[in-house]
């Protein structure tokens, strides 16, 4: 059975990385964070979602150039992408599938950052994407090179309500 | 920023081309400067006598030019789009071996 802990600690302890070492990403490990996006939810269990995984550092290079979200050296990166673009609850089946991959990716001690900020029509052409298929969300990959302090977070009394929306629940009220 | 210094300016080119798309819907003038800011450094181009490939930026100027003439025809966007599959052909064409 999966420890609880570890599980809880692993999604606390995951951050967003922009900086990394040159160090690259062995095929064994991009297969197992890819396997963890396989794995994620999906409305209606539609899986509509692809995975274009970037390693050649020319292609890398080029999708790097078109976001301008994108920062740091990364050895890698996922473009996911879905037909028709991601609306409604496509959009949450990314959403799913991006934290699967960033938290496989930190159980493997790899940063990652997801990157919503680039040129859909560029990335697209880079990728040599089909007719109607449409990239809706980046992550770079790669070894962190500085780990960033824990970020401000809002304590879950300030955004946990009880029963109904504005109704305290007094057993939050110390967490 | 590594590679070669033809790389270097392509890449500079690219995202300065990337920045112009980025604000092409806003208001203001942020994607027009960049497609000024893009045109500067394409000129540029003919003084940096360590870059080859001459011709690609002769037909990114000439491509400007053009739609300059044409005035009107055509949106910034559209022109963005065109120099975008340029730069993605071009690109292509250096990678593939030959």
């Amino acid at each position: 059975m999966v420890n609880e802990m570890e599980v809880l600690e692993l999604i606390k302890t995951r951050r967003s990385i922009r900086s990394f070492k040159t160090q690259l990403i062995s095929d064994e490990d991009s297969v197992k964070i890819l396997e963890a996006a396989r794995w994620a939810p999906s409305g209606g269990n539609r899986q509509a979602w692809t995975f274009i995984y970037v390693k050649d550092p020319q292609v890398l290079r080029m999708v790097k150039n078109c976001s301008t979200g994108f920062y740091g050296n990364a050895a890698a990166a996922i473009v996911i992408g879905m037909e028709g673009g991601a609306r409604g609850i496509g959009l949450l089946d990314v959403g799913f599938a991006a934290e699967n991959i960033l938290l496989a990716a930190h159980a493997l001690g790899i940063g990652g950052c997801p990157i919503a900020s680039f040129n859909k029509e560029a990335v697209k052409k880079i990728v040599n994407g089909p007719e109607g298929w449409e990239p809706v969300l980046l992550i770079s990959l790669g070894y962190p090179d500085r780990f960033p302090n824990p970020p401000s977070k809002k304590t879950l009394s300030e955004i946990v309500y009880l029963d109904a929306f504005g109704k305290k629940w007094s057993r939050l009220e110390e967490s | 920023m590594e590679g070669s210094l033809e790389d270097r300016f392509f890449d500079v080119l690219l995202r300065t081309l990337n920045y112009a798309m980025e604000f092409v819907n806003d208001r203001g003038y942020a994607s027009l400067r960049f497609m000024d800011l893009f045109s500067s450094l394409l000129d540029l181009q003919l003084h940096i006598k360590e870059i080859p490939h001459e011709e690609f930026y002769e037909r990114l100027r000439t491509k400007i030019k053009e739609r300059e003439l044409m005035g009107g025809q055509g949106t910034r966007a559209q022109l963005q789009s065109e120099l975008l599959d340029m730069f993605v052909n071009e690109w292509r064409r250096r990678a593939s071996p030959t």
